[in-house]
C-alpha cells in the first residue's frame, strides 16, 4: 500500500515539475522584411505593414534600400505592402512571417503587379441578419454590386462569379502547405461558378452599378425586417434545376426578367451555392478565349483537394477582374489568405449575422478631382463600423451613397488590397 | 440405413436404461455465523438434478446416479461453491458452509473471469467487478474483456455491444449480430426501421445487475437470431438487505434502491418465495459545461421467484420466476437555453419488459427437466422535435405519395393536398417519429441427463417461437398545415416477422483417466421465418454447431503440481441473423421535382408546381438471411498458479444485410420561367393550374380579363433512384487471438497481476457490382444526368479495408482483505493500430489507378497506386444510360471519348471517383499509445462501500504519429479524456 502512495506522490511531483513558467518576459526581436520585385529589392520607399495574427496589432515601417525593419515579439505575423510605381500598382502579402526568439527573422515580401479594373466589386452583402425576434440568423439573402469605376460604359456580359476555396478564411485547406498557397497562377473556384446568360448584354454605364442577387431575389424584408429587399435587383443568380434549395432560391421577383437570371453548372455537390456568410473570398472573372460555361464543363479544368464536394475550377488568375478577401473577425489569428497578392493583397475583417456588409472605400483624391462633383460630395460618412470591435470605416470620409444621390460620380479605391479598399459597413447600401 | 437405426435404438435403450440412483440431503450454512442459507440453489451439474434450500437451509436431491459428479451451490450474496463429489450411497447429512461475498475474502476479483467449465469462450463478470468499474451503461463492461479499451461513461450517445469486431465503419453489421439478454429476455432491434445496428443498452438499469456473461465463442444452439457473440445480463434474485447506491461523475448522477424480500412460509411450511424490487434514477448530461441536454433513465423492476417443492411437487420441484421491468426516460433538450425559444428535441426511451420462466425437475427416464420461458419487450421510442421555421418567400411541404404533377396550395383550400404552400412568415412545428417496437419469445425445452457407465450425456431438445413487430405510426406532425416535407409510413401496418426454431443438442462428458475428460457438444438449430402478408413468405435455415474440449489435466489432486490444469478446446458453428425491418420494409423513396416556379408576384405570392414520383418497396426474391461462420480454438493452462487462457478465432460473415440502389429511366414535363414570359397575363393577375398526369401548365387570369393560356413546357429525361434490400455477396473476415494471463498473487503486497490482450484482424472487400448515378447533377447540355456507373463494391474510392490491432493491458490489483479494500491500476496499451484502404476489382481487374495530378482523369500507368504516394481515380466497371440500360465497358469508352467525343468524356467524368490526398491507400500505422485507469473500492464494515475511479489517470494528452498522413495528431481521439467518478453503496 505504501508503495502505491509513494508512486502517487512521485506522479504528482512530476506533474508539478512539468508546469511552464509563463511569467517569463517576452523578448523583442529585430525583423527585416525584404521588399522585392522580380527578386530585386525595390529602391522606392514602401510602407510595409506587419500584423500580428494573434493580437491583430499592426506595425508600419518604411523601407530603406528595399528593407523594412521592425522590432517585435516572437509570433506569427502577416506582412503586406502596396507600391504605386510607374502608373502600376504592386501588391505583396506574406502570411508566414514567423518570428522566433534568437532566429534570423529575415523574410521576403514579393510584390506582384496588379491590374485594376474598369468594373469593380463595390459591395458584397453576404453575412445575413437576425430575425425579427433577434434569435435566429437569416442568411438566405445575399447580393453583390458591380460598379463601373470609369467614365465610359462597361460591358460585363462575359463576366462570371466564383468563390475561392476554402469557404471561410479560418478553415484548414489542402491548398496551403508550409504556410504558403500551393497555387500561383490560378484561383481554385469552389463548387460552381455563375455567368450571365448567353445573348444577354450586361452594360454598366459610367459611374453606375448593377445589383446581382446571389440568394433570395425577393423582398426579404417582409419577413425579416433587418434583411434587404432584392425584388428590385437587376440580375439574379437563379438556376433552379441546378441549385434546388427553394429557401435560398425562391422564384425571383417578377420585376427581374428571366433573361437576367444567371446560369451555373455544379461541379461540386450541394443544393445551394455555398457562399460563406462569414468570410468568403469572392471573385469576378472574365474568361478569355472561351465562355465560363465551356470552361467549367471541361473536366480537366476541375480539381479537388477532397471528395467531390471540394471540387474547384482552376480559374487563371489573369482572368480575374476583381476580388475581395474577407477575414472572419472572430478568428483572425487562424485566418489565411486565399486570393493571390495580384488579386487582393489584403483583407477586410467582418462580423456576420448583424446585417453588416463589405463596402468599397472612396478614392478621395480621384473623386474630388472630378470637376462635375463640385458641391455634390457629402462628407462625414457615418456608415462604417469603426465603433465596434474589429470594425472599420471609409477613411475618405465621403458618404458615397449620399453623394451619388446628389448626382456625384464616385471613383472607388482600387489598389487590389482589401485592407485599403474596403470597410465593414453597418447597413447594406440598398437598404433605404 | 438399418445399421443406423439399430445403433440409434441401442443408444436410446442405453439412455433409458435404469441405473442405480441415490439421494443427497444436506444443510447449507453461513460460514460466519452458522445460520442457515435459504433459497440457495443446489445443482449436480452432470445429471442436472437440483433443489432449492428451505428456510432451514435444508435440501434433498434424489435420482443422482452413482459415480463422480460436480456439486454447485449458489446463492445471492454468497460465493458460489463448486466441488467434485463421488456418490456411492445415499447421503443424508451433508453440511456446506458458504462464504459471504465481500472484500474480506481473498478470492474477490475485479476482472472478467473465464468460465472454466465451458467448452467455448465464455467470460463472467460478477458484482464485485461491476461495482469496481461503476457500471452505468451495460456496454461499459467491454473494457473488462481481454484487450478491452475503457470508455468514459455516457448515456447521451447510443451505447451498443460489439463483440470481436471493430467500429461501425466495418462491414457485416457486427453490433446487429451481437445478442443481448436481460434475465433471458432477448432485446431485439429487428423491428427497427432505422438500419441494422445492435440494440441500444442505454435504457438498461445497471444498479441491479448481479453478473454479466459474455459468450464470444460458439454458443449453444439454444441461441438463435445472432451473429457473433451473446451478452447475458443477470439481475439480482434472492434475499438482500435494503441497498441504496449513489453515483456521481462530472456528467452522470445516479441513485438506486433495491431490496430482496423473503416472503416467508405458508402454513404448511412451504416457501412463499422471494420478491426482488429495484428502482433506479440516472441522469446523464451531454456536456458538463451546459447541463441541459440530457438523457434520463427511471426504471423500476420487480421479480418474483420461488421453488415449489411440497405437495404435488414433492420430489419433482418446480422453480418459477416472473419479472417485470419498466423504464421511463430518454433524451431531452427542452431546458437548453442555447436553443431557440420554444424549440426542443426529445426522444423517449421507454420500455416494458416482462418474463416468466418455469423449470420443472421431472426426473423421468425420458426427461430430466422441462423448461418453459416466455418474454416480451415493448418499447416506446417516440421522438418529438419542435422547431421554429421562417421563410421569406413561402415554403412548399410535400406529403403526396401518389405519382403526378401538383401545384402547391394553401392548407386551408385543400387539407389533403399533395403539396402544401406555407405562407411566408414565422411558425413553429413539432415533428414526431413514433417508433414502438415489440417482440415476444416463447421457448419450451426439455433435457435428459443420463450417465452410461462413466459417460455423462445431456440431450437438449427445444422449440422457440419469437416474433417482432412495430406498433408505431412512423413520422407525423402535430400540425400538418405547417409541417415540413414528410410522407406517412405507418409502421404498425407492417407484418410481424415470426420465427420458429427447433433445436437439438447433445452434450457428452467422457472421463479420460483420473484427471482428464473429453467434452463433446453437437447441436443443430433449424429455423423458419414466417412473414405473413409479405412476399418474403417463409425462409428456412439450418445452423449446426460443435464444441469440443479435452481436459488433459485437472483436479484437486494437482494443486501442488507444476501443471495444475491443461485443457484444449475447439468449436465451429454457424448462426443466422434475422433481418431488421429496415431491410424487409425500407421506406419508399419519393422523387420530388420542382417543375414549375413562376416569378414571385409583387405581393409576395409564390407558386410552385411539383412532380412526385414514388418508388415503392421492392421485393428481392434473392434476399437471404445474414449468416456467421465461427471457428475457435483455445487452450487453458495453469502452471504453478499462473493461469493462461489463449483463444484464437476466425469469424466469417456472409450475406450481410444492406440496402442497395437501382436506377430507372423516366421523363417529366418541365416549364421554366422563360416559357412563361410569353404569357400575356400580368404576373400579379395569374393563377396556375397543372395537368396531374401531363404536367402541362395553364395560366389563368384571376381578373377574367384575359383568356387562359396553356404553356406546354419541355420534356426532361432523368433517372430515379430506388432502394431495395440486398445481401453483400462478399464475405467479411475477422480473426484474432485473445489472451489472459493471471499471475499468482504476490502475497507480501497482496497484489495480483493480470496481462490480457487481443490481436484483431479484419478484412473485407466488396466485389458486388453496385450502381450509382449522381442524379442531382446535370449533363454538360444542362439536362438531368443520365448515366449510371456500375462499380465493383460501390462508388467509394475504396471498396474495402483491412484492419489489424494489438491491444495489451496490464492490471495490478491490490486486495487487502483485512482493510476490505481493492485498488487496481490498469494500463491499457494499443501496441499496433493498423488500417489500410483497399481497392480491388473482380478477378484482378483494375478498379483504381494512379493519376498524375488532381486535375487528371486518366492514369499514369507507371505508378502503382497502392504502394506509392499518388492521387487516384476509380472507374466504374460498366456504365449504362437513360437510353440504353445495357452495361457497356466504362474505361474503354471513356478513353475513346477523350478524343472523339469531348462532351461524353466530360459527362462520364462525373462517374470517376478521385482521391484528394496522395496518401489514401498508404498503410496507416498509428504509433503505440497508452492510458492508465485507477480504481479503488473500500468496504466500510457491512454497512457501506465506496468506489472511486479515475480514467486516463496520468492525463495523457500526447500525440501519435500516422504513417499514412506522416503527421502527428492528438492521442485524445483514441483514449478517454481524464475522467473520474464516485459511488457510495449503503446496506441496511
Amino acid at each position: 500500500m505504501k508503495k502505491f502512495f509513494y508512486f502517487l506522490m512521485a506522479a504528482a511531483a512530476m506533474t508539478l515539475c512539468a508546469c511552464n513558467n509563463d511569467d517569463e518576459k517576452s523578448k523583442i526581436n529585430t525583423v527585416t522584411i525584404n521588399v522585392l520585385i522580380d527578386n530585386e529589392k525595390v529602391s522606392d520607399a514602401v510602407d510595409v505593414t506587419l500584423t500580428s495574427k494573434s493580437s491583430s496589432t499592426s506595425y508600419v515601417a518604411t523601407t530603406t534600400g528595399g528593407v523594412a525593419t521592425f522590432s517585435v515579439a516572437a509570433g506569427v505575423y502577416e506582412a503586406t505592402a502596396t507600391l504605386y510605381k510607374e502608373s502600376a500598382i504592386y501588391n505583396g502579402a506574406n502570411s508566414s512571417v514567423t518570428v522566433t526568439d534568437g532566429g534570423a527573422n529575415a523574410f521576403n515580401l514579393d510584390m506582384v503587379k496588379s491590374t485594376t479594373s474598369q468594373v469593380i466589386i463595390k459591395e458584397l452583402y453576404f453575412g445575413g441578419c437576425m430575425d425579427n425576434a433577434g434569435e435566429k440568423h437569416f442568411s438566405n439573402d445575399a447580393y453583390v454590386t458591380l460598379y463601373n469605376n470609369s467614365p465610359v460604359e462597361a460591358d460585363a456580359s462575359n463576366y462570371a462569379f466564383g468563390i475561392v476555396y476554402p469557404a471561410n478564411s479560418n478553415t484548414n485547406s489542402n491548398y496551403r502547405k508550409d504556410g504558403e498557397l500551393t497555387y500561383t497562377d490560378y484561383l481554385p473556384c469552389w463548387n460552381a461558378v455563375w455567368w450571365f446568360q448567353s445573348g444577354t448584354q450586361v452594360k454598366i454605364p459610367a459611374y453606375s452599378q448593377i445589383v446581382i442577387a446571389i440568394k433570395g431575389a425577393i423582398d426579404n424584408t417582409a419577413t425579416y425586417s433587418n434583411s434587404v429587399d432584392l425584388s428590385n435587383a437587376d440580375y439574379a443568380m437563379y438556376d433552379p434545376e441546378v441549385f434546388t434549395l427553394a429557401a435560398a432560391y425562391p422564384a425571383p421577383s417578377s420585376k427581374i426578367p428571366s433573361s437576367h437570371y444567371l446560369k451555373t453548372y455544379l461541379y461540386g455537390m450541394g443544393t445551394a451555392w455555398p457562399l460563406s456568410n462569414i468570410s468568403p473570398a469572392f471573385v469576378v472573372f472574365s474568361p478569355e478565349g472561351m465562355t465560363a460555361e465551356a470552361f467549367v464543363k471541361t473536366a480537366s479544368n476541375i480539381e479537388t483537394t477532397g471528395t467531390k464536394a471540394f471540387s474547384c475550377a482552376k480559374v487563371p488568375v489573369s482572368w480575374v477582374m476583381d476580388g475581395v478577401e474577407v477575414y472572419n473577425a472572430t478568428a483572425l489569428d487562424k485566418s489565411n489568405k486565399r486570393l493571390l497578392g495580384s488579386v487582393d493583397a489584403g483583407y477586410v475583417k467582418f462580423t456576420n449575422k448583424l446585417g453588416y456588409t463589405v463596402y468599397r472605400n472612396v478614392d478621395k483624391d480621384a473623386t474630388e478631382a472630378l470637376q462635375e462633383n463640385s458641391g455634390k460630395l457629402v462628407y462625414n460618412y457615418a456608415g462604417g463600423t469603426a465603433d465596434v470591435e474589429n470594425g472599420s470605416t471609409d477613411p475618405s470620409g465621403i458618404d458615397a451613397e449620399a453623394s451619388i444621390a446628389k448626382g456625384a460620380h464616385i471613383i472607388f479605391k482600387d489598389t487590389n488590397n482589401s485592407t485599403n479598399d474596403f470597410h465593414q459597413r453597418k447597413v447594406a447600401s440598398i437598404k433605404k | 440405413m438399418r445399421r443406423l437405426i439399430a445403433i440409434a435404438a441401442g443408444l436410446l435403450i442405453c439412455l433409458l436404461s435404469f441405473a442405480q440412483k441415490y439421494s443427497f440431503s444436506g444443510t447449507i450454512l453461513n460460514r460466519k455465523d452458522k445460520s442457515p442459507v435459504d433459497f440457495a440453489t443446489v445443482l449436480f451439474v452432470e445429471c442436472e438434478q437440483w433443489a432449492t434450500a428451505d428456510a432451514n437451509g435444508r435440501f434433498t436431491i434424489g435420482n443422482i446416479p452413482a459415480g463422480k459428479n460436480t456439486l454447485e451451490i449458489s446463492c445471492l450474496g454468497y460465493v458460489t461453491l463448486r466441488m467434485p463429489v463421488t456418490i456411492t450411497k445415499n447421503v443424508d447429512v451433508f453440511t456446506v458452509m458458504l462464504d459471504e461475498d465481500n472484500l474480506t475474502l481473498a478470492s474477490a476479483v475485479v476482472t472478467a473471469k473465464e468460465n472454466e467449465s465451458s467448452a467455448t469462450t465464455h467470460r463472467v463478470m460478477d458484482r464485485t467487478a461491476l461495482d469496481h468499474v461503476q457500471l452505468v451503461s451495460a456496454s461499459d463492461i467491454s473494457g473488462l474483456l481481454p484487450g478491452g479499451v475503457t470508455q468514459n461513461p455516457s448515456l447521451t450517445s447510443t451505447q451498443r455491444f460489439n463483440l470481436r469486431a471493430g467500429g461501425v465503419a466495418e462491414s457485416g453489421n457486427a453490433s446487429f449480430g451481437t445478442a443481448v439478454e436481460v434475465d433471458g429476455v432477448r432485446l431485439s432491434n429487428n423491428a427497427s426501421l432505422s438500419g441494422t445496428s445492435g440494440v441500444a443498452t442505454n435504457n438498461i438499469a445497471t444498479s441491479n445487475i448481479e453478473s454479466v456473461e459474455v459468450i464470444s465463442g460458439v454458443p449453444s444452439v439454444e441461441y438463435g437470431d445472432v451473429g457473433a457473440g451473446i451478452v447475458k445480463l443477470n439481475t439480482r434474485k434472492g434475499v438482500t438487505p435494503y441497498m441504496v447506491t449513489l453515483t456521481t461523475n462530472p456528467n452522470i448522477k445516479q441513485a438506486s434502491f433495491s431490496k430482496g424480500f423473503g416472503l416467508g412460509d405458508t402454513k404448511r411450511k412451504a416457501s412463499k418465495g422471494v420478491l426482488n424490487v429495484n428502482a433506479e434514477y440516472t441522469k446523464s448530461y451531454k456536456d458538463q459545461r451546459s447541463p441541459y441536454t440530457s438523457y434520463d433513465r427511471k426504471q423500476i423492476s420487480a421479480s418474483y421467484s420461488n421453488t415449489f417443492m411440497r405437495g404435488f411437487f414433492e420430489g419433482i420441484p418446480l422453480r418459477f420466476t416472473a419479472g417485470v421491468s419498466g423504464n421511463l426516460g430518454g433524451m431531452d433538450s427542452k431546458a437548453d437555453p442555447d436553443k431557440l425559444t420554444g424549440t426542443y428535441s426529445k426522444q423517449r426511451n421507454n420500455s416494458l419488459r416482462g418474463n416468466i420462466e418455469a423449470s420443472w425437475l421431472l426426473s423421468k427416464p425420458w426427461i430430466t427437466n422441462l423448461e418453459f420461458k416466455g418474454s416480451l419487450v415493448y418499447s416506446d421510442n417516440l421522438s418529438k422535435t419542435k422547431e421554429q421555421y421562417s421563410s421569406a418567400g413561402g415554403t412548399v411541404a410535400l406529403h403526396g405519395k401518389e405519382e403526378g404533377y401538383f401545384m402547391a396550395v394553401d392548407y386551408g383550400s385543400d387539407q389533403d393536398a399533395a403539396a402544401i404552400l406555407i405562407p411566408r412568415g414565422y411558425w413553429y412545428n413539432t415533428m414526431c417519429l413514433d417508433d414502438k417496437p415489440f417482440s415476444y419469445k416463447l421457448t419450451l425445452k426439455g433435457n435428459l441427463a443420463k450417465k452410461i457407465g462413466h459417460v455423462s450425456n445431456r440431450i437438449l431438445l427445444g422449440a422457440e417461437w419469437n416474433a417482432d413487430g412495430n406498433f408505431g405510426k412512423g413520422e407525423y406532425s402535430e400540425d400538418i398545415s405547417t409541417a415540413p416535407t414528410y410522407r406517412t409510413y405507418d409502421y404498425s401496418e407492417l407484418p410481424f416477422m415470426n420465427n420458429l426454431a427447433v433445436f437439438l443438442q447433445d452434450n457428452v462428458m467422457i472421463p479420460t483417466g483420473k484427471e482428464g475428460s473429453v467434452n463433446l457438444i453437437a447441436g443443430l438449430r433449424s429455423e423458419s421465418t414466417f412473414i405473413k402478408g409479405s412476399e418474403y413468405g417463409t425462409t428456412s435455415s439450418l445452423s449446426p454447431r460443435f464444441n469440443a474440449k479435452y481436459t488433459v489435466l485437472e483436479g484437486f489432486r494437482r494443486r501442488n503440481k507444476t501443471v495444475r490444469n491443461l485443457a484444449f478446446r475447439a468449436s465451429w458453428g454457424m448462426a443466422v441473423k434475422q433481418p431488421s425491418f429496415a431491410i424487409l420494409y425500407p421506406e419508399p423513396d419519393y422523387s420530388s421535382i420542382r417543375v414549375l416556379n413562376p416569378p414571385t408576384a409583387s405581393d409576395g405570392s409564390a407558386y410552385y408546381g411539383y412532380y412526385i414520383k414514388p418508388s415503392q418497396i421492392e421485393y428481392n426474391p434473392g434476399l437471404t438471411w445474414q449468416r456467421n461462420y465461427q471457428s475457435e480454438v483455445g487452450v487453458d493452462l495453469d502452471i504453478l498458479g499462473t493461469k493462461i487462457s489463449v483463444a484464437g478465432y476466425w469469424n466469417r460473415t456472409a450475406k450481410s444485410f444492406r440496402v442497395s440502389n437501382a436506377y430507372d429511366s423516366f421523363a417529366y414535363n418541365y416549364t421554366d420561367q422563360s416559357m412563361l414570359e410569353s404569357c400575356g397575363i400580368p404576373v400579379d393577375n395569374r393563377t396556375y393550374l397543372i395537368g396531374k398526369s401531363t404536367g402541362i401548365v395553364t395560366v389563368v387570369d384571376k381578373t377574367g380579363a384575359l383568356p387562359s393560356e396553356t404553356i406546354t413546357g419541355i420534356t426532361r429525361e432523368s433517372l430515379i433512384k430506388r432502394t431495395y434490400a440486398d445481401n453483400d455477396g462478399s464475405p467479411v473476415n475477422r480473426y484474432g487471438i485473445e489472451w489472459v494471463i493471471d499471475f499468482p498473487r504476490i502475497n507480501p503486497v497482496n497484489t495480483d497481476i493480470r496481462l490480457d490482450g487481443n490481436f484483431y484482424s479484419y478484412k473485407s472487400v466488396d466485389k458486388d457490382l453496385l450502381a450509382y448515378s449522381p442524379t442531382s447533377q446535370q449533363l454538360v447540355d444542362g439536362t438531368p444526368y443520365k448515366y449510371v456507373g456500375w462499380y465493383t463494391g460501390g462508388n467509394k474510392f475504396a471498396n474495402g479495408s483491412e484492419i489489424r490491432t494489438v491491444n495489451a493491458n496490464v492490471t495490478f490489483t491490490t486486495h487487502i482483505p483485512k482493510a476490505r479494500m481493492i485498488l487496481s491500476l490498469k494500463v491499457e496499451g494499443t501496441l499496433m493500430k493498423y488500417s489500410r484502404n483497399l481497392s480491388e476489382g473482380i478477378d484482378g481487374e483494375t478498379r483504381t489507378v494512379a493519376i498524375p495530378d488532381r486535375s487528371s482523369f486518366l492514369p499514369s500507368w507507371e505508378t502503382d497506386f497502392m504502394d506509392n504516394s499518388s492521387y487516384t481515380a476509380t472507374y466504374p466497371l460498366h456504365y449504362s444510360s437513360y437510353w440504353d440500360p445495357t452495361p457497356r465497358p466504362f474505361y474503354e469508352d471513356y478513353v475513346k471519348a477523350k478524343t472523339s467525343n469531348p462532351q461524353l468524356f466530360n459527362d462520364l467524368s462525373a462517374l470517376v471517383v478521385k482521391t484528394s490526398q496522395i496518401y489514401t491507400f498508404r498503410k496507416n500505422y498509428i504509433s503505440p499509445y497508452f492510458s492508465a485507469n485507477f480504481s479503488v473500492t473500500k468496504e466500510i464494515g457491512e454497512l457501506a462501500s465506496i468506489s472511486f475511479y479515475a480514467n486516463n489517470f496520468f492525463r495523457n494528452m500526447g500525440q501519435v504519429y500516422s504513417t499514412m498522413t506522416k503527421q502527428h495528431s492528438s492521442v485524445s481521439r483514441y483514449i478517454p479524456e481524464f475522467y473520474y467518478g464516485l459511488t457510495i453503496r449503503l446496506k441496511f
